[in-house]
């Protein structure tokens, strides 16, 4: 296809557009309206432990993509953004890095279907915000390892 | 692969700018768009409220170019210029109108590149971007027999443009595209754009 348009077109085109948006698709903001509530709690609180986990390693966000054979950028988005829905190859890997069961790492990610969700106090305090970097401190080490047992209990309850 | 000179227009003097319009949207441009607009997308969404964030933030351009190689009648564009990629948009050739009884050229996907942006930087880097892309979308639609007529759904932000520099005719909120409106372009509306860019 060829395009043949005099220099006029264009300098009239660019006049008339001035601070327009141009942009056809689709926007997240419908996307998200449709995404349930408790989807997103899942996904912030999944996040949530994947980035106090990591910091508990002492990794950066592309190292850990390394160990986890998944791209940084879905790392970053299942840290950073509740509305994103993490992709299930992604949380395999990240069960294998931290050494936790991969059904239960599922469930936390809203990926399968929880018998018990951990939607209890300790998820709604484990969903509060935390620092990217650094080491631990006592407060999130606490809210991390009392998480992770309530993630657990149900596992642990069968055996 | 065919290739169309084309000219934009440096926001910051207002001078014309050489640029090149690609009937294709492949891997190298992908690579491009991956590297220079993410990152500033990225930055955009580290340093702004979530309502100011780009409306197409989530687009995952991989996945539509790998989904758009597997499908019949979908084709890429793309505009570069000083290196750059400037623009890109995914067409589907296989689309009917809103009406389902005429034969329309659909924009799935249209974007600019961050910098030509108003919202990101003023002043755009370039103009004239999504406007060469939107002509285009209606040169191919002459080409193929579809007399000019296009279709596509604006995202929210980009309705003026759609209405007052296009002169679309508005078909109204699509409850199957999550509410988004549909825009139409008749023969005539396309050819007189093709002609001479409007406003209303």
């Amino acid at each position: 296809m060829k395009l043949n348009l005099p220099k006029d077109w264009f300098i009239r085109a660019a006049k008339l557009e001035g601070d327009c948006e141009v942009g056809a698709g689709s926007p997240p903001t419908a996307i998200q309206s449709a995404t349930p509530m408790i989807s997103v709690f899942t996904h912030l609180t999944f996040g949530r432990l994947v980035l106090l986990l990591r910091r508990k390693l002492g990794l950066s966000i592309e190292q850990l993509a390394a160990r986890a054979e998944a791209a940084t950028e879905e790392l970053q988005a299942i840290e950073d953004d509740p509305y994103h829905e993490p992709e299930p190859s992604t949380v395999y890997g990240l069960a294998q890095v931290f050494g936790l069961s991969v059904t239960k790492m599922m469930q936390a990610a809203g990926l399968a279907v929880a018998k018990k969700l951990p939607l209890n106090k300790e998820a709604v305090r484990f969903a509060t915000d935390a620092k990217p970097t650094g080491p631990l401190s006592p407060e999130e080490q606490h809210a991390l390892e009392a998480y992770i047992a309530t993630l657990l209990d149900d596992e642990r309850g069968k055996e | 692969m065919e290739a169309s000179v084309i000219y934009l227009v440096r926001g910051a003097d207002e001078s014309l700018v050489e640029a090149v319009l690609l009937d294709d949207l492949d891997k190298p441009h992908l690579e491009q768009l991956e590297a220079t607009w993410a990152p500033v997308v990225e930055q955009v969404k580290r340093t702004t409220p979530r309502d100011r964030w780009p409306e197409d933030w989530h687009w995952n351009w991989r996945d539509k170019l790998s989904h758009a190689h597997q499908t019949f009648g979908q084709r890429g564009f793309c505009i570069t210029c000083e290196g750059g990629l400037q623009g890109a948009m995914l067409v589907d050739l296989a689309s009917l109108s809103n009406k389902g009884t005429r034969s329309v050229l659909y924009v799935d996907y249209l974007a600019v590149a961050p910098w030509n942006r108003s919202a990101i930087q003023t002043p755009k880097r370039f103009k004239a971007v999504g406007g060469t892309l939107i002509a285009a979308a209606v040169q191919l639609s002459i080409d193929e027999g579809f007399k000019g007529r296009i279709g596509l759904h604006s995202l929210p932000g980009a309705r003026r443009f759609y209405e007052k520099n296009c002169g679309m005719t508005i078909i109204g909120p699509d409850p199957q595209k999550q509410n988004l409106t549909y825009y139409e372009f008749t023969s005539e509306q396309a050819n007189a754009f093709l002609a001479k860019p409007l406003t209303k």
